[in-house]
């Protein structure tokens, strides 16, 4: 039997611009994440960074059923590393592929 | 379901998101609306939001002809308040930015105040509206998150949707 994993991804707008390549960014934002959502919520949804497609776009995948939670964790969120920021989900989808057509079609609407 | 929102910030900023957020259109406080505080105040061209310091005020301005919805403050409203956006069908319009950009400190008190608005007006069935009413770009939410904060708050999905629509059918 195949196990496959069931991911969810989420499009993510954040107001400032962001390097969530670098550790400690990414530390940052498990650390606020864990903070609204709580450490076992936070475990259980085991969200990541997937992919950074601009300074202020990125994709994260989390497990199925994690969506609402962590669309709410990210609305609370508005400092990052002492840096004044906000994050506004945009899409939510089964695959990567599909955020990545959304988002290059928002990128040449203008 | 078309969904609506009103924000504080330049309306250059507002129109270019407002696609890109999910909603039908943005509107800006100042330019499309106005908060309205002292109900002497004579009667414009501009739709305006009341928000009455007491009950008297607030009922004088519910009345208004150009006030389109009154703006959940500090003061909670009484029974007598939402009986008359009832009956006037002007919805109560609850600012979901006082709730996600306050301090650590506040949260928790903002979070039982809009709480406890929301479950007032559905108790009276006085009509409820939602908009993040966002001072900065940074206090902007997506249709989908402003839904979700709704349900946060103790609304069901289809007052919810209704709730984040309703200030297009107002303006």
């Amino acid at each position: 039997m195949i196990y496959r994993r069931k991911l969810r991804y989420l499009l993510v707008e954040s107001s400032s611009p962001l390097d969530l390549g670098s550790r400690n960014a990414e530390d940052a934002l498990a650390r606020e994440l864990a903070k609204f959502m709580g450490e076992l919520e936070y475990f259980r949804a085991n969200a990541r960074v997937a992919a950074q497609l601009s300074d202020k776009f990125f994709i994260l995948s989390l497990n199925r059923g994690y969506e609402h939670s962590l669309t709410l964790a990210l609305t609370f969120i508005k400092r990052l590393d002492d840096r004044q920021t906000g994050f506004r989900t945009i899409r939510t989808s089964g695959t990567i592929r599909s955020l990545k057509e959304a988002y290059e079609k928002l990128a040449h609407s203008g | 379901m078309a969904y609506f929102d009103l924000v504080a910030v330049p309306k250059e900023m507002a129109g270019e998101a407002a696609k890109r957020l999910g909603f039908r259109r943005i509107f800006c406080l100042g330019s499309d609306v106005e908060l309205l505080e002292d109900m002497a105040q004579q009667p414009g061209r501009m739709k305006r939001i009341v928000a009455g310091s007491s009950a008297e005020a607030l009922s004088r301005g519910i009345r208004r002809s150009d006030a389109v919805a009154a703006l959940a403050t500090e003061r909670s409203l009484n029974g007598k308040e939402l009986e008359l956006l009832r009956e006037m069908g002007k919805p109560l319009l609850i600012p979901l930015a006082q709730v996600t950009c306050a301090g650590e400190v506040e949260r928790g008190r903002a979070l039982r105040r809009a709480k406890g608005a929301v479950r007032e007006a559905m108790m009276h069935k006085a009509p409820l509206a939602i908009a993040s009413m966002a001072g900065s770009v940074d206090c902007m939410m997506s249709a989908q998150q402003m839904l979700g904060i709704a349900k946060l708050l103790g609304m069901s999905d289809r007052v919810a949707e209704r709730a984040l629509g309703a200030l297009g059918e107002a303006l």
